[in-house]
C-alpha cells in the first residue's frame, strides 16, 4: 500500500518521515504547481472552494505517481470541508482511478488519530501510536516556529533573498530531526542560523496581522505567496492561524500555550457570540486582538465561496468601522489577478505607512 | 530647466507628464497604448523632447498596470500603485478631498481620505463592468465617437432601465430596449445610470462617500457619467483639470524626493526595443516569461515564480 495524504501547508513535512519509519509507505504528492491547479479545477465543481481542487489534483498527481491509497481528514468538519473526502473519492472513482480510501472520521479526538496511526503503520502498541503521534505535533510546532521567525526577519533582512534561504534550511533541518532528542536539539541550531542573517535593528517595520481561512493563510501556493510578497514589502506578518495552534486546541501538547479557540471566542463577544464554522470565530476574535496589540491593519484572505469567512468578513467590517481600523479583506481561486492582488496591498500598505506616521508630510 | 518626470502605463492609455518642484504640469500627453506600452512611451518621448527641449529630469516616477515595465526601460526612482499615485494627486489639487472616484480603462477605484491620508479604498477585482473599456465598445457599437457619448446621455429625457450587473447582460439588454424603439439618447443615459449603479453595488458597498468628491481617470470626460453620479449620490463631483494624468502626476509628485535618480536618458526614444516571451518548461509551473532586448541584449526579464530569470538578468 502506497499512502498519500493532500497537502496543507507544511504537515506533510511533520509527518512524512515519522511514518515511513514506523512502515508506512508513504507517497506525498508533489508540490502544488499549475498543474495541480489546473487538473483540480478541470474535475471540481465549479463552485467547490480552492482548498477542495487543490487537494483534488493533489490527490491525482499522486495516484499517478503510483499512490494507491489516500487519507483524507474528513468528519462532521469545521465547514464543507466535512464531506470534501467523500465527493473527491466519487470524482476519482469516475476517472478510473483505484485505490483505497480512508477518512478519519472525528480528527478532533485523540483516541481516533491513533486509532489511524495504527491502522496505517506497523505500530500496534498503543503507547507507541501516542509516542509517534507527539512527534508529530512537536515537529509542526518546530515548524510554525521557524517559519514565525521568518515573519520577523523577512522585513529587516540587508540582503534580499537571505530569509528565504535560511527557512528554507530550517524546514529540511526539522525534516531530517525525526526524534525527540533530535527535534530538541535542532531547535537551538534554527534559532541560530536566523540570528546569523544580517537585519536592520532599527527598522520598525508597519506590521499585518493576517487571518482568515486556515488552508489559505498557511498554503503559500494558494494565497500567491502573500507573506514572502508583504515581506519584500517590508512588512512584518503576524500570522493569526497556526496549524500548530489548531492542533494544540485539540490535543493540548503545548501546555503553556493557551487555548487559541476559545481566546478568541472570548475575544470576539459582542460582535460573534457563536463559531459560525471554519475559522470565522478566530478571525474576529483575532482582529480584536491584533487592534488592541497596536497591529498596523489585518488582511483577511479566504477562498472564493467561503461561506464561514464571507460571514466573518462581514462582521470584521463592522470592527473596522467601530474602532477606525484598517481591515482588507481578498478572496483567492484560480481566477486571481496577481497584478491585482499585488496593487492592493501595495495600496494597503502605503495607507498603513501614512496613517501611523500621521500626515502627508512625505510628499 | 529642473523638472520631474511622471509616467502611467494604463491598460488602455499611456500618460506622460512633466511637473516642476511646485508640481505644476509644464508638459502632458495622453495617447491610447494601442497594446504596445513600449511604442506608446516611445513616441510620447520623442514629442516630449520636440516640444520641451533641453530639460533636467530629477526624478522619475511610473505607476498604472505596466508600472514595472516602464521603470525597466525608463529607470523609474519611484514605482507605485495608482490608488497611491492618484490620491496623492487628488490630495495635492484639492487638499480637504475625502472622497476619489476614479475610472480608467480596465479598472475602477473608490479612495477615501480623511485629513490628507488615506484611511480606505477599494478596487474592482475580476469583472471590468463599468469601466472605459465597457463604454468605448458600447460607443462604437452605435456608431458615436466617444467623445460624444457625455452629449448624448445629457440630451436624454427619459433614461432607459438597462441591467448592467455584467457587460454581456448590458449588452444584450440595450440591443433589447433599442429594438422596443427607445431613442439613442435615452439608451445612452441608461448606460451611464447602470455604469454608476454597478459601480456603487461593487466598490463602496457602504462606505461612505462625503464632500468633497473628486472625479478622476479616463472616465470622468463624459460628461453623462458625472450627471448619473451626481443625481443617484445627490452630491457634486470635482472633475479637476488634469483628470486624465492625474496618476503620472502623483507619480511625478512622489518623485520629487529623489536625491539621484535613476533616469536612463532620452536615448530611449531611438532605441528599438521589443518585448518576446517563453514558456519556462523546468517545472510543471510552466511561468510565462517575459522579457525587453535592446536589439540583442536582454536587459530585464520577470513573470518566473522562483525568481531565477530574474537574476539572470541582473
Amino acid at each position: 500500500m502506497k499512502l498519500t495524504v493532500p497537502h496543507m501547508g507544511l504537515l506533510s513535512v511533520a509527518y512524512t518521515r515519522v511514518l515511513r519509519q514506523h512502515g508506512v509507505d508513504m507517497q506525498p504528492p508533489p508540490k502544488a504547481t499549475i498543474k495541480t491547479l489546473n487538473l483540480g479545477v478541470k474535475y471540481s465543481p465549479e463552485f467547490a472552494c480552492l482548498p477542495f481542487k487543490i487537494n483534488l489534483g493533489n490527490m491525482m498527481e499522486a495516484l499517478d505517481n503510483g499512490a494507491d491509497a489516500i487519507l483524507m481528514p474528513g468528519g462532521y468538519g469545521p465547514c464543507r470541508f466535512g464531506y470534501y473526502g467523500i465527493i473527491q473519492e466519487q470524482i476519482l472513482r469516475e476517472q478510473g482511478y483505484k485505490f483505497t480510501m480512508s477518512t478519519t472520521d472525528n480528527p478532533d479526538r485523540l483516541s481516533d488519530m491513533i486509532d489511524t496511526i495504527r491502522d496505517i503503520s506497523q505500530i500496534r502498541n498503543r503507547y507507541d501510536g501516542y509516542s509517534v503521534f507527539f512527534l508529530i505535533l512537536m515537529r509542526m510546532a518546530a515548524l510554525d516556529k521557524a517559519t514565525a521567525l521568518y515573519h520577523y526577519h523577512k522585513p529587516r533582512e540587508v540582503n534580499r533573498g537571505d530569509t528565504d534561504q535560511v527557512l528554507k534550511q530550517a524546514i529540511e533541518m526539522i525534516d531530517l530531526a525525526d526524534s525527540y532528542t533530535k527535534l530538541f536539539r535542532t531547535m537551538p541550531e534554527v534559532k541560530k542560523m536566523y540570528k546569523a542573517i544580517r537585519i536592520d535593528k532599527s527598522f520598525k517595520p508597519v506590521t499585518i496581522g493576517v487571518l482568515g481561512e486556515i488552508f489559505v493563510v498557511i498554503e503559500p501556493f494558494a494565497n500567491l505567496e502573500i507573506e514572502k510578497k508583504l515581506g519584500e514589502l517590508r512588512v512584518e506578518v503576524r500570522r493569526g492561524v497556526w496549524l500548530s495552534d489548531w492542533l494544540n486546541d485539540r490535543f493540548r501538547f503545548r501546555p503553556f500555550r493557551r487555548n487559541q479557540t476559545k481566546y478568541a471566542t472570548k475575544l470576539a463577544k459582542g460582535y460573534l457570540n457563536f463559531a459560525s464554522g471554519g475559522e470565522s470565530i478566530e478571525t474576529v476574535g483575532k482582529t480584536v486582538l491584533f487592534q488592541k496589540k497596536g497591529v498596523d491593519g489585518v488582511l483577511h484572505i479566504m477562498p472564493f465561496t467561503c461561506m464561514p469567512e464571507l460571514v466573518a468578513s462581514a462582521v470584521i467590517n463592522r470592527i473596522s468601522k467601530d474602532r477606525e481600523y484598517p481591515v482588507l479583506s481578498m478572496t483567492f481561486d484560480e481566477h486571481v489577478s496577481e497584478a491585482n492582488i499585488i496593487t492592493r496591498l501595495e495600496a494597503f500598505v502605503d495607507l498603513l505607512e501614512r496613517r501611523r506616521n500621521g500626515s502627508i508630510s512625505r510628499y | 530647466m529642473e523638472a520631474y518626470l511622471g509616467i502611467d502605463v494604463g491598460s488602455v492609455t499611456t500618460k506622460v507628464v512633466l511637473i516642476d518642484r511646485h508640481g505644476t504640469a509644464l508638459w502632458s500627453s495622453y495617447k491610447k497604448t494601442m497594446g504596445q506600452p513600449i511604442k506608446a512611451l516611445q513616441s510620447a518621448f520623442s514629442a516630449l523632447r520636440r516640444g520641451m527641449g533641453d530639460i533636467e529630469i530629477r526624478g522619475v516616477g511610473t505607476t498604472g498596470s505596466g508600472r514595472k515595465l516602464a521603470d525597466y526601460i525608463v529607470g523609474a526612482d519611484e514605482v507605485k500603485n495608482e490608488i497611491t499615485a492618484h490620491a496623492v494627486s487628488a490630495i495635492h489639487h484639492i487638499p480637504n478631498v475625502r472622497t476619489i472616484v476614479e475610472i480608467g480603462g480596465q479598472d475602477s477605484k473608490l479612495i477615501l481620505i480623511r485629513n490628507g491620508v488615506v484611511v480606505d479604498f477599494s478596487m474592482n477585482t475580476v469583472c471590468a463592468a463599468g469601466t472605459g473599456s465597457f463604454l468605448e465598445h458600447q460607443a462604437a457599437r452605435l456608431g458615436i465617437a466617444i467623445e460624444e457619448l457625455g452629449n448624448y446621455a445629457l440630451a436624454a429625457s427619459s433614461p432607459a432601465r438597462i441591467a448592467g450587473r455584467c457587460t454581456v447582460f448590458a449588452e444584450s439588454d440595450m440591443i433589447h430596449k433599442q429594438q422596443m424603439g427607445h431613442n439613442l439618447e435615452d439608451i445612452v443615459a441608461g448606460l451611464c445610470d447602470a455604469l454608476v449603479r454597478n459601480y456603487l453595488n461593487n466598490l463602496s458597498r457602504g462606505k461612505e462617500i462625503s464632500d468633497p468628491v473628486i472625479f478622476q481617470g479616463g472616465v470622468a470626460a463624459n460628461p453623462g457619467i458625472k450627471a448619473s453620479f451626481e443625481r443617484e449620490l445627490g452630491k457634486e463631483f470635482i472633475v479637476p483639470h488634469y483628470y486624465p494624468i492625474m496618476g503620472a502626476i502623483g507619480a511625478a509628485l512622489l518623485s520629487r524626493n529623489t536625491t539621484q535618480t535613476r533616469f536612463r536618458g532620452w536615448s530611449l526614444s531611438e532605441k528599438q526595443l521589443s518585448t518576446s516571451s517563453f514558456y519556462c518548461s523546468d517545472c510543471p509551473n510552466a511561468c510565462g516569461v517575459m522579457q525587453i532586448n535592446d536589439c540583442d541584449e536582454v536587459i530585464a526579464r520577470w513573470g518566473d515564480t522562483c525568481g531565477k530569470w530574474g537574476r539572470m538578468s541582473e
